[in-house]
């Protein structure tokens, strides 16, 4: 071979070897997505983990991750695991902003579940939507955060259903015709105490006190002194379980009536605060401890298990996001995210940790049977469930 | 409805409790070092999680408010000692910023150690009510109400009869002074310091018992509305502490009671301050300089 040809057979076979090295590195990209098609499903997950919110997010992200287990030894979904990706979004909207776009860009989630509050998952959930990745809110009341979002859904009670909820309760269980209502001044309080107060009126009884407090209040003597000149037959208390000792100083006062309490009381800590006088108290929410169900009872035990305490309405809500995204990826046959959140609207009867989902409405919120407990001996136990669709279903 | 005023009342006086125990720690401290203790708000948080652990491990009340007041009391001569005492001498403003900064960071590092969980405090005594008139009232009321007004009296007493108390408002008029008339200045700081903190602690404890709770931001409401009596009151005033406590718990009580619906509870609070500094700018009982 002369120089000449010797440079032309060189030239081509490095030709070859560069094109057999883009054509190697393109078939290893190409041959990524069937490699992470067996790999594990990848939902993301955030809850304020830290700070004052943390007792509430840390709640939820152990009820999300026994439910991932759950499904996992099961079987897992499609033949392949689920993986929870986390982030603790401080209880700021920026932060969940950032991890929206953490987990949709970066970690590529299939689909995300807020274990937060309103604030935080309203100021998320756009992205979510905009983005095109099904967004799972478990127990934030706020109704713009599912609000002509065709990718948020929730499968917590609205403060509408809840509200009205305990309003049907009152009147239908307790035969109250004087109702006294003390509730927290933030929406979600607000939002309880007038659908509450409506539904009540709509059946015949009237309000004949209300006062809002904040949150830090501890003496409510003030308001409940009042309450007890309008001779009540039955005071609601809308607040969180922090605001256990307004039970004990209504008694305190000699207001023997039933009290009838919301959500925000559904946790072991009220018992721990109000005592024995949180006995005979009954609450509006959606965890049913006393179901028969298995993977209730394995639920109920594993978070035990896991936190050293008894589970509470968070944790089960959570537990509940992961089920519905597990049937739904089942259902789809698919990891698409628009496949999912096309399954998650045609899910029906849906038996979860909070009882029965009946299905999503097309704004995008679960309709599902409302339980209301009652403290025995320093425990929940089953009270009575509301079926009626005037009542459970969401208003949109 | 009258009975409701009455029960009113008693709940104005029970509010008041903490207010005028608060502001007379925070009266004397400031009254000695010419220092606004923020952190004494943080001192009465501790005060009532370590009445809180000894209740835990001993299932004394008894032992809980000694241990309270003790824990409370050298926590707040630590806080002079460690942070004032070295400040003495730096502009009003430095002095403040360390003590709110002290004030977070005994709140945060409270919820580092014990959770952020509220703890419930429910101790193992019977409860026993009665009713008066309409007006009803019970036996952990009437200990909690007991305690904390005979402590707080107590310290008026401390502070203005014994000698050692007039020594410290003698300390308030004139440092230097003191000093070159052979009085031992540190030890009458620590003195003060120790009383105005144990009392904290003390109703820290109380206020976690009667209220069955405690949690790491306790003493936030409790930091401004002792600010707000002892402005209230005229600054290093301890009538003033008394009487401006009582005013504004009493006040709160009929004013939430009447008016809840119109303003926030915290919001009074701050309304009543204004209306007296309006009419008496130098507080109820501070001397017009």
């Amino acid at each position: 071979m002369d120089g000449k040809t010797k440079k032309v057979v060189t030239a081509v076979i490095v030709i070859v070897v560069v094109i057999a090295i883009i054509a190697g590195v393109l078939a290893y990209y190409y041959s990524q997505p069937s490699e992470k098609e067996k790999g594990p499903i990848k939902i993301g997950f955030f809850a304020p983990l830290t700070g004052e919110a943390a007792a509430d997010g840390n709640s939820a992200l152990h009820g999300a991750q026994i439910a991932v287990d759950y499904i996992n030894s099961h079987g897992g979904v499609l033949g392949r695991q689920l993986k929870l990706v986390y982030y603790d979004d401080q209880l700021s909207a920026d932060q969940a902003i950032a991890i929206a776009h953490k987990l949709i860009e970066e970690d590529q989630v299939v689909a995300a579940i807020s274990g937060s509050y309103s604030g935080t998952t309203l100021a998320a959930s756009s992205i979510y939507n905009e983005e095109g990745v099904p967004l799972v809110d478990a127990y934030a009341v706020n109704p713009d955060i599912t609000k002509d979002k065709p990718y948020v859904f929730r499968v917590g009670m609205m403060g509408v259903t809840e509200g009205k909820a305990a309003g049907y309760a009152a009147v239908k269980y307790f035969n109250a015709s004087r109702i006294a209502i003390l509730y927290i001044d933030n929406p979600f309080g607000v939002s309880l105490f007038e659908n509450a107060k409506a539904q009540a009126e709509k059946m015949g009884a009237s309000v004949v006190y209300s006062a809002k407090f904040s949150y830090p209040t501890t003496d409510f003597t003030s308001w409940l002194t009042e309450a007890k000149a309008q001779n009540p037959d039955l005071l609601m208390i809308f607040g969180y379980y922090n605001h256990a000792v307004a039970i004990k100083q209504a008694r305190d006062l000699g207001m023997n009536i039933p009290i009838l309490g919301c959500e925000g009381f559904d946790s072991p800590k009220l018992m721990e605060i109000a005592g024995d006088y949180a006995n005979g108290v009954v609450i509006v929410t959606d965890l049913n401890r006393d179901s028969k169900k298995d993977f209730v009872q394995d639920f109920l035990k594993e978070y035990q298990k896991v936190a050293g305490m008894p589970a509470d309405m968070v944790a089960a809500s959570a537990y509940d996001a992961v089920l519905v995204l597990a049937k739904a990826i089942e259902k789809a046959g698919s990891t698409n995210p628009k496949d999912i959140a096309n399954a998650i609207r045609s899910l029906t009867n849906i038996e979860g940790a909070t009882g029965m989902i009946l299905k999503f409405t097309n704004g995008g919120n679960a309709e599902k049977y409302i339980t209301l407990q009652i403290v025995k001996n320093k425990e929940f136990h089953f009270y009575a469930e509301i079926t009626d669709p005037e009542i459970i279903t969401p208003p949109f | 409805m009258y009975s409701s005023i009455i029960q009113e009342l008693l709940n104005g006086i029970t509010l008041s409790a903490v207010y005028v125990a608060i502001a007379l720690g925070l009266t004397i401290t400031y009254g000695i070092l010419k220092i606004l203790h923020i952190a004494h708000a943080g001192v009465y948080l501790w005060g009532a999680y370590i009445g809180y652990i000894a209740y835990v491990y001993t299932g004394s009340v008894i032992l809980s408010l000694i241990f309270g007041a003790l824990g409370a009391a050298l926590i707040g001569v630590a806080i002079e000692r460690v942070f004032y005492i070295p400040a003495l001498d730096s502009p009003p403003h430095i002095t403040l910023i360390i003590s709110i900064a002290l004030f977070t960071l005994l709140s945060e590092l409270a919820a580092k150690t014990f959770g952020y969980h509220p703890k419930g405090f429910t101790i193992h005594w019977p409860i026993y009510s009665w009713t008066i008139g309409g007006v009803v009232i019970n036996s952990m009321q009437i200990f909690f109400l007991a305690v904390v007004y005979s402590a707080s009296i107590g310290v008026w007493l401390w502070a203005t009869k014994t000698r050692m108390g007039l020594a410290s408002r003698a300390l308030i008029q004139d440092i230097e002074t003191a000093k070159s008339m052979g009085v031992n200045v540190n030890r009458l700081i620590d003195i003060n310091f120790l009383v105005g903190s144990a009392l904290a602690g003390l109703s820290g404890v109380l206020v976690g018992m009667y209220y069955t709770i405690i949690w790491p931001h306790m003493g936030d409401v409790v930091a401004y509305k002792g600010l707000v009596v002892i402005v209230l009151g005229g600054f290093g005033s301890i009538i003033g502490a008394i009487v401006g406590g009582l005013i504004l718990g009493i006040s709160e009580s009929y004013l939430i009671a009447y008016f809840g619906n119109i303003l926030p509870r915290d919001a009074f609070a701050f309304l009543i301050m204004i209306i007296i500094l309006i009419l008496r700018p130098q507080g109820l009982f501070g001397r017009s300089e």
